[in-house]
């Protein structure tokens, strides 16, 4: 890494460490929480889909 | 779970006629603007991380700086994306104007989740406060309180033509709310002085910097606009589901 | 011969009040309320560290904004039963009039809340009595009016949510921020004896608010009803 001036600068690492991860987590969490919802909403379409048409075939 | 009348090329099938709307969210379409979304995230974060040097003054924590102001301006995208939903929903009575207004309405929480978390991580070593009144945190967080407001509202009435109206109200009120809050606590600031300096003048960036801060806010853009996609593609999953599920109870 | 916005909107505001005063029940209650709150906040803060004189704006506002609050809760309740709802809509009164009804019948109870409070915190908080007083009043009226217009809307909106008593504060409160700010403002700029163009600035904030948003309320109440 790349040191701007010489003179240590205060290590806050701690902060910046923390605040990156969690903004990933969030992001991915919120990604992952849109997923498991469509996912749901996907087989529960298929299964009315299928069950609909199984009940249409038959007379 | 595969079903063949998915599979048709138009999305179409006597089983599934409204074959489009099914294939926008069971289709194995490859969704191009989540990978690019992801990518360009990866790519702003490298370049932060590793590319990028630390301040002097500030030391390491002033990074946070590229992730709060990239969630900060896309924040505002997303909830101007709100307003304007609102605005076109009540004029002209379009379901997807309501679907947009309420996924951008719910992407926008997300971020200003981010920008209230990254802001006082910021705010602690560089002014030695975790929280200042200024005028931007400030109006931040009553958006984030509006926001919050509009979505609670949102899941507490079920009819949807109901929901989309009272949605667009509260969306469009908001947005008139925002200059009275802004001019509040512009007088707030100014008439009672914060006893701990406010924000340091920011020094005009050394161009490795702003490059990095253009790179990150690029790519959370991509990102906004592309949870913004995925999360209308469900909307419109979920709705019909519920158009199917009605008309199974009528039958 | 349609009637005129102005006596739709005193006939609907006739017809609250009457009703509320017929059994004056949540008058009192809300009373009670108020005058209790401004009691008990006296012992949240020091005495011997913050002067009563500053305390009070605060107190004050505190109050007026949470039983402002209750007051609405029951403004649309009215309607709730028995569909009364229905009859006024299919009266020939203009949408907009019941809602400035409601909220010019709304805005006379917050008022009277007022009226009674405003006398108890000076008595309380050992204010002096007079000019400051009177001028308190007013700017509580000016603050009274962009409540209402809010929270009549608002009241409109929740009561037909499956959340009603937990939406109305969580939408309305953030609103209420500039209302607060600039009544709490005024109020104690003049109470401390300052010159009155100090208070000025925030007057006109409460002035502007009141102006947006008792528009906007009333040309957006139709839209939450009903097709």
């Amino acid at each position: 890494m790349i040191v701007a001036q010489t003179g240590a600068p205060p290590d806050t690492a701690a902060y910046y460490h923390v605040a990156y991860a969690w903004a990933v987590a969030v992001y991915v969490g919120y990604l992952a929480m849109i997923w498991a919802r469509t996912r749901r909403v996907r087989s529960r379409l298929a299964a009315l889909e299928s069950g609909g048409a199984r009940a249409r075939r038959e007379p | 779970m595969s079903s063949a009348s998915f599979d048709d090329a138009a999305g179409r099938s006597p089983e599934a006629p409204n074959g489009p709307v099914a294939l926008g969210i069971t289709g194995r379409r490859f969704d191009w603007l989540l990978v690019a979304a992801v990518a360009c995230m990866a790519v702003a974060y490298v370049r932060a991380i590793f590319f990028t040097p630390i301040e002097a003054l500030q030391g390491a924590a002033q990074k946070i700086y590229y992730v709060h102001v990239s969630a900060a301006v896309n924040a505002y995208l997303a909830l101007g994306i709100v307003a304007l939903m609102s605005i076109v929903y009540l004029w002209l009575r379009d379901e997807r104007a309501d679907r947009l207004a309420e996924s951008a309405g719910e992407v926008g929480l997300v971020f200003l989740t981010v920008v209230l978390t990254t802001g006082p991580l910021w705010g602690k070593p560089i002014w030695g406060a975790w929280w200042t009144w200024d005028a931007r945190l400030t109006l931040t967080l009553f958006l984030w309180f509006l926001t919050a407001g509009y979505l609670v509202l949102r899941g507490a009435v079920d009819d949807a033509a109901m929901r989309a109206r009272y949605s667009a109200v509260l969306g469009i009120l908001a947005a008139l709310l925002i200059p009275f809050i802004h001019l509040s606590v512009y007088f707030f600031n100014t008439l009672h002085p914060m006893p701990i300096v406010l924000k340091p003048d920011r020094p005009s960036l050394p161009n490795e910097m702003l490059v990095t801060l253009l790179v990150f806010f690029g790519a959370c853009t991509v990102l906004c606009l592309a949870l913004i996609r995925l999360r209308y593609r469900y909307a419109v999953g979920r709705d019909a589901l519920l158009g199917l599920e009605s008309e199974g109870g009528d039958r | 011969m349609r009637p005129t916005l102005l006596s739709s909107t005193w006939v609907i505001a006739r017809k609250d009040l009457a009703i509320e005063f017929r059994t004056r029940t949540a008058f009192l209650a809300v009373l009670v309320f108020a005058v209790l709150g401004v009691a008990v906040f006296y012992f949240a803060w020091d005495a011997t560290a913050v002067a009563a004189l500053d305390l009070a704006p605060g107190v004050l506002w505190v109050i007026f904004t949470f039983s402002g609050l209750l007051s609405l809760q029951r403004s649309f309740g009215v309607e709730q039963a028995e569909r009364a709802m229905d009859g006024l809509l299919l009266s020939p009164i203009d949408r907009e009039a019941i809602f400035l009804g409601k909220a010019l019948a709304n805005l006379l109870f917050v008022a009277g809340i007022q009226l009674v409070t405003i006398p108890a915190v000076a008595l309380l908080y050992n204010l002096s009595l007079g000019r400051p007083l009177l001028i308190l009043f007013g700017v509580a009226l000016l603050a009274a009016v962009g409540l209402v217009a809010i929270g009549t809307l608002f009241s409109a909106m929740a009561s037909n949510t499956r959340l009603a008593e937990l939406l109305l504060p969580m939408l309305s409160l953030p609103f209420f921020v500039p209302v607060v700010y600039g009544a709490a403002q005024a109020t104690s700029t003049l109470l401390a004896g300052r010159p009155s163009q100090e208070a000025w600035p925030f007057l006109k904030l409460l002035i502007a608010f009141d102006l947006v948003f008792l528009v906007a309320c009333t040309l957006a109440f139709p839209y939450t009803l009903e097709e």
